[in-house]
C-alpha cells in the first residue's frame, strides 16, 4: 500500500489549524476569566474521517484505511445547566430576602430607637409634664410646658409618620402623588425586569440564526444565562430551553417569551380597589397583554419570590411579620388611643376659671384631612392662646376647690400606668415597645435570612464556577501544550519537505 | 459538596467575600465603640432591646417619682419649721397669760401685753398665708389666694380656704399608682375668728370660731378686760391648742419619712436598674478593644494572604 505524494503535507496542515484553533479558545478564555457569567470553552478534537487507498485487492479496503490527522469537531462551553435553575430559584428568594431586610432596615431607622429623641423620648417627656402639671396646676408658666409637651408628642408621631408614608411611596407609590407610581421602587424593578425580557427574546432570535448556520453560539448563550439570573433575582421565574436552544420564560404562569416571540411583559397599575385593600396595595403589578395580576392570585399563578415580591410584601399589612403599612397603622392607632383617653379626662375636667370645657376644646382636636387621622391631629390653637382654659382640676360631680386642685392632672399622668383595649390591653409605652422589639426581631430574622440565602447562593455560584469558570494554570498549561503540538506540526511539515526535497534531488 | 476545580475567579470572589466579612465585624465593633452602646439598632439584639427598653421606661418614671417626691419634700420641709414658729408663738402667748395672770389691778401692764397678743395673732395670720413656689399651702386646693383674712380694726380672722369637710388634700403620687397627701388645712391648724354683730362688749363669738386664733382672741379681749380668772383658763386652753399644732406637726414629719424613705428607696432601685442597663446597654471596652485587635490582625492576615494567594500563577515559571 502507498499514500499519495503530498497526503502527508495535509495531515500536518490540519494539525497546524486545529492547534491554532485551540490556542484561540485558549486566548478566548483567558480574555473572558474575570467576564460575569463567562462559561469556560472546550474545543472537542477528533480524528479527521479516514483515507481509504485504493487497492487492487478490494478485500484489502479495511485494513488500507490511512489516518488524515485531526479536526475540529466543536467548540461547546463547559456548563451544568442544572445548577443554573437551583442557582436562579435561590436567587429570587435573595431577592425578596435582601429587599425585605433594607425596608426593615429604614423602618429602624426612622423609628430610631433605642434613644431619647423618638417617640419613647416624648411619651416620657408628656406624661412628666402631667405630673409637673398636678404639683403646679395654677402655674400658667407649667401649663404651656404640658401643650408644648403635647405639641411635641403630635409632632414626633407626624414627623415619623411622614417618613413611612414616605418610605411606602418610594417602595410602592402613593395614589394621591401622581406619578409617584413611575418612579417607584416597584416600577423601577418592573421596568428592569421588561429591558431583560425583551434581551432575551433578541438573543433567541440570533441564537435561532447562529445555530441554523450550524455554529455554536455559545457567548451568545452564556449572555442570555446571565440575563436569566439577573431576571430571577427581580421576580421568581421559570425558564425552560427547548430543543431548537431557545429558551420559554414564564412569570407566574404566564407565558412571556417564546422562542423569538416577546409574548408580554408587565406593568404596575394603581390599585382600582376596593379589594386588595388600596392603603396596604396601592399598586398592582400585572402583565401589559393579558392583564394578569401576577400579585394576588392562589399559586401556582403567582410569584413567590423575588425583589417584586418582597416590595409587595413589606409594605402591606400583615399578622405575622412587621410592614411599613403594619407600623403606620399602630402609630395612628397609638396617637388617636392618647388623644381619646386625654381628651375624655380634659373634657370632664375644670380648667383654671373653675369651668367645664367646652366640647369643642379638647386637647388633641382631629381636624378634617386625608389620610390616617395620625396627620390630621393637632393641639387645639384655643388652649395653646390660653392655657388657662387646659382643664388641670376634677370637674363634676366634685366640686370646684379652687387654682391648686390638680386632680384631674394627675389623672392624665396616670394614663400612662394604665391598660386600654384598643392597643390589646397594653399600656402606651408597652405597646410602642412591642412594635419596636417586634421589628428588632423581624430585621434580624431577615438579615439571617439574607445572610444564609447569600451564604446558599455563593456555594452554588462556587459550584457554577468550578465547573465553568477559567483557571489560568489550566489555560496556561493547555497553552504550552497547543504550543508544542503546533510545533510539533510545523516540524512535520518541515520533515516531509525535505523529503520531498530529496526525492526532486535525486531527479 | 467538593469543589474540584479551582478557578481563578473563584479565588478572587472568595477573597473578597472574605475581607467583606472582616471588614464587616471591625465595622460593628467601631460602631458600638463609637457610639458607646451594644444595641445601636433594635435588630442589634431584640431580646436585650425589649429588656433595656422596660429598664428605661421605669427609670424614667422613677426619676419623674423623685422629682415629685423632691418637690413635695421642699414644700413639707418649710411647712414643718412654719409649724415650729407657731408653737414657739403660742409658748410665747403662755408666759404673756402667766404675767398677765400675776399683774392685779396693773391695767396699763395688762393692755402692753394685750398688744403684744395682738401682734402675735398678726404674725398667726402671716404664718397662715404662708406661700411657698406661688402656692398658699394651708388654703388645701385655694392656693391663688390668702387664707387668712382679718380685716383692719376687726377682731375676726375670716378663713377663705377649702373647708376641712371637703376633699381639701393636694396629692402626689410618689411611686407608680401611690399617691400621698401632702398639705395641712389651715382651719384644721389654726381656727378661726367670727364675732356675731352687732357685738355687745364684750364682744361673743360665733359657734364657727374656734382654733388658737380664738383662743388668742379671747386672751386679749381678757387681757384688756382685765379679768384674771377668764385669763387663767386661757392658758388650759392654750395648752390644747399647742397639742392640735404639736399633732399636725407630727403628721408632716410621718410624711416627711414617708417621702424620704420612698426617695432612698427608689435610689436603690435605680442603682439596680441602672447596672441592668449598663451590663446590657453600656459596651465592655476591654473585651472590644481587645476584640478590635484580633479582628485586625485577622484582617491583616487575610489581607496578606489574599495578596499571596492571587499573586501564585503558573506564569511565574514560565519563562
Amino acid at each position: 500500500m502507498i499514500s499519495p505524494g503530498f497526503f502527508s503535507f495535509f495531515n500536518a496542515q490540519r494539525g497546524l489549524l486545529a492547534s491554532q484553533m485551540a490556542l484561540n479558545t485558549v486566548n478566548h478564555n483567558i480574555a473572558n476569566a474575570n467576564t460575569e457569567g463567562y462559561s469556560r470553552q472546550r474545543v472537542n478534537l477528533e480524528a479527521f474521517h479516514p483515507y481509504t487507498a485504493p487497492s487492487s485487492n478490494t478485500q484489502d479496503v479495511r485494513s488500507g484505511q490511512l489516518g488524515q490527522g485531526v479536526t475540529v469537531e466543536s467548540v461547546t462551553r463547559v456548563r451544568d445547566t442544572f445548577i443554573d435553575g437551583q442557582f436562579r430559584l435561590e436567587n429570587s428568594i435573595l431577592g425578596m430576602n435582601t429587599n425585605i431586610r433594607n425596608s426593615l432596615q429604614q423602618l429602624e431607622g426612622i423609628l430610631g430607637e433605642p434613644s431619647n429623641a423618638g417617640i419613647n423620648g416624648s411619651l416620657q417627656g408628656f406624661f412628666d409634664a402631667a405630673q409637673e402639671l398636678s404639683l403646679n396646676p395654677e402655674s400658667i408658666a407649667v401649663r404651656q410646658d404640658f401643650l408644648q409637651h403635647a405639641v411635641d408628642l403630635v409632632t414626633i408621631f407626624q414627623q415619623q409618620g411622614n417618613q413611612l408614608a414616605g418610605l411606602q411611596r418610594n417602595l410602592v407609590g402613593d395614589p394621591a402623588v401622581p406619578g409617584s407610581f413611575d418612579i417607584s421602587q416597584l416600577a423601577i424593578h418592573v421596568g428592569d425586569a421588561n429591558n431583560k425580557l425583551e434581551e432575551i427574546a433578541a438573543l433567541n432570535s440570533e441564537i435561532l440564526t447562529v445555530l441554523a448556520s450550524g455554529a455554536q453560539p455559545n457567548d451568545l448563550f452564556d449572555r442570555r444565562d446571565v440575563l436569566l439570573d439577573e431576571l430571577s433575582k427581580i421576580v421568581d421565574i421559570s425558564a425552560v430551553e427547548t430543543p431548537n436552544g431557545q429558551v420559554t420564560v414564564r412569570i407566574a404562569g404566564q407565558l412571556m417569551v417564546r422562542g423569538v416571540t416577546l409574548v408580554d411583559t408587565l406593568e404596575v397599575i394603581p390599585n382600582p380597589g376596593p379589594v386588595p385593600d388600596q392603603d396596604t396595595q396601592p399598586s398592582l403589578v400585572q402583565t401589559v397583554n393579558g392583564g394578569f395580576d401576577i400579585i394576588n392570585n392562589a399559586a401556582p399563578d403567582t410569584i413567590t419570590y423575588g425583589t417584586i415580591k418582597g416590595i409587595v410584601e413589606v409594605v402591606g399589612r400583615s399578622t405575622t411579620q412587621t410592614t411599613v403599612r403594619g407600623i403606620l397603622e399602630k402609630l395612628d392607632l397609638l396617637l388617636g388611643t392618647i388623644a381619646t383617653e386625654i381628651n375624655n379626662l380634659h373634657l370632664s375636667g375644670r380648667d383654671l376659671n373653675g369651668n367645664v370645657p367646652a366640647a369643642g376644646d379638647p386637647v388633641f382636636e382631629l381636624v378634617a384631612g386625608p389620610g390616617l387621622d395620625i396627620f390630621n391631629y393637632r393641639v387645639d390653637p384655643d388652649l395653646l392662646n390660653d392655657p388657662r382654659l387646659l382643664a388641670a382640676a376634677e370637674g363634676p360631680p366634685a366640686p370646684y376647690l379652687g387654682t391648686g386642685d390638680g386632680e384631674n392632672a394627675l389623672a392624665m399622668a396616670q394614663l400612662r400606668d394604665g391598660a386600654f383595649a384598643p392597643l390589646g390591653n397594653s399600656g402606651f409605652v408597652d405597646f410602642f415597645n412591642g412594635v419596636i422589639s417586634r421589628l428588632g426581631i423581624d430585621t434580624r430574622t431577615f438579615r439571617n435570612r439574607s445572610d444564609n440565602q447569600e451564604i446558599v447562593i455563593s456555594s452554588l455560584d462556587l459550584r457554577r464556577k468550578s465547573i465553568s469558570g477559567v483557571n489560568m494554570d489550566e489555560e496556561l498549561v493547555d497553552l504550552v501544550r497547543f504550543q508544542r503540538a503546533f510545533e510539533a506540526s510545523s516540524r512535520a511539515i518541515k520533515t516531509f519537505n525535505e523529503i520531498t526535497q530529496t526525492i526532486i534531488n535525486m531527479v | 459538596m467538593g469543589i474540584n476545580r479551582i478557578t481563578s475567579g473563584f479565588l478572587t470572589d472568595q477573597s473578597v467575600g472574605f475581607l467583606n466579612n472582616n471588614l464587616r465585624t471591625l465595622s460593628k465593633i467601631q460602631e458600638k465603640l463609637s457610639s458607646g452602646q451594644n444595641i445601636n439598632q433594635p435588630s442589634d439584639d431584640p431580646v436585650g432591646l425589649t429588656r433595656i427598653l422596660d429598664l428605661s421606661n421605669t427609670l424614667g418614671a422613677d426619676s419623674r417619682y423623685a422629682r415629685n417626691i423632691e418637690a413635695a419634700l421642699a414644700e413639707v420641709s418649710v411647712v414643718d419649721s412654719v409649724l415650729g414658729n407657731m408653737t414657739e408663738m403660742i409658748h410665747r402667748a403662755k408666759e404673756l397669760a402667766v404675767q398677765g395672770a400675776n399683774y392685779t389691778n396693773n391695767q396699763d401692764g395688762l393692755n402692753a401685753i394685750a398688744l403684744e397678743i395682738d401682734e402675735i395673732i398678726k404674725q398667726m395670720v402671716q404664718l397662715g398665708n404662708t406661700n411657698i413656689g406661688g402656692k398658699y399651702v394651708f388654703g388645701g386646693k385655694q392656693t391663688s389666694a390668702p387664707p387668712f383674712d382679718r380685716p383692719a380694726g376687726s377682731n375676726d380672722v375670716n378663713y377663705s380656704g377649702n373647708d376641712p369637710a371637703t376633699a381639701w388634700q393636694r396629692r402626689v403620687e410618689i411611686s407608680r399608682g401611690v399617691e400621698i397627701e401632702i398639705n395641712l388645712n389651715g382651719e384644721n391648724l389654726l381656727g378661726q375668728v367670727q364675732t356675731i354683730t352687732p357685738a355687745p362688749p364684750p364682744p361673743v363669738f360665733s359657734a364657727a370660731s374656734h382654733g388658737v386664733l380664738k383662743t388668742l382672741m379671747e386672751l386679749k379681749l381678757d387681757l384688756e378686760a382685765g379679768d384674771q380668772d377668764e385669763i387663767r383658763a386661757r392658758l388650759d386652753e392654750l395648752d390644747v391648742d399647742l397639742n392640735n399644732i404639736l399633732a399636725q406637726q407630727s403628721r408632716i414629719g410621718s410624711i416627711t419619712n414617708r417621702l424620704e424613705l420612698t426617695l432612698s428607696w427608689i435610689d436603690e432601685r435605680k442603682a439596680v436598674f441602672t447596672r441592668q442597663f449598663a451590663d446590657i446597654q453600656n459596651i465592655d471596652m476591654p473585651k472590644l478593644i481587645s476584640d478590635l485587635n484580633f479582628q485586625e490582625t485577622v484582617f491583616q492576615t487575610s489581607l496578606a494572604t489574599t495578596a499571596r494567594v492571587l499573586q501564585a500563577s503558573l506564569l511565574d515559571f514560565l519563562r
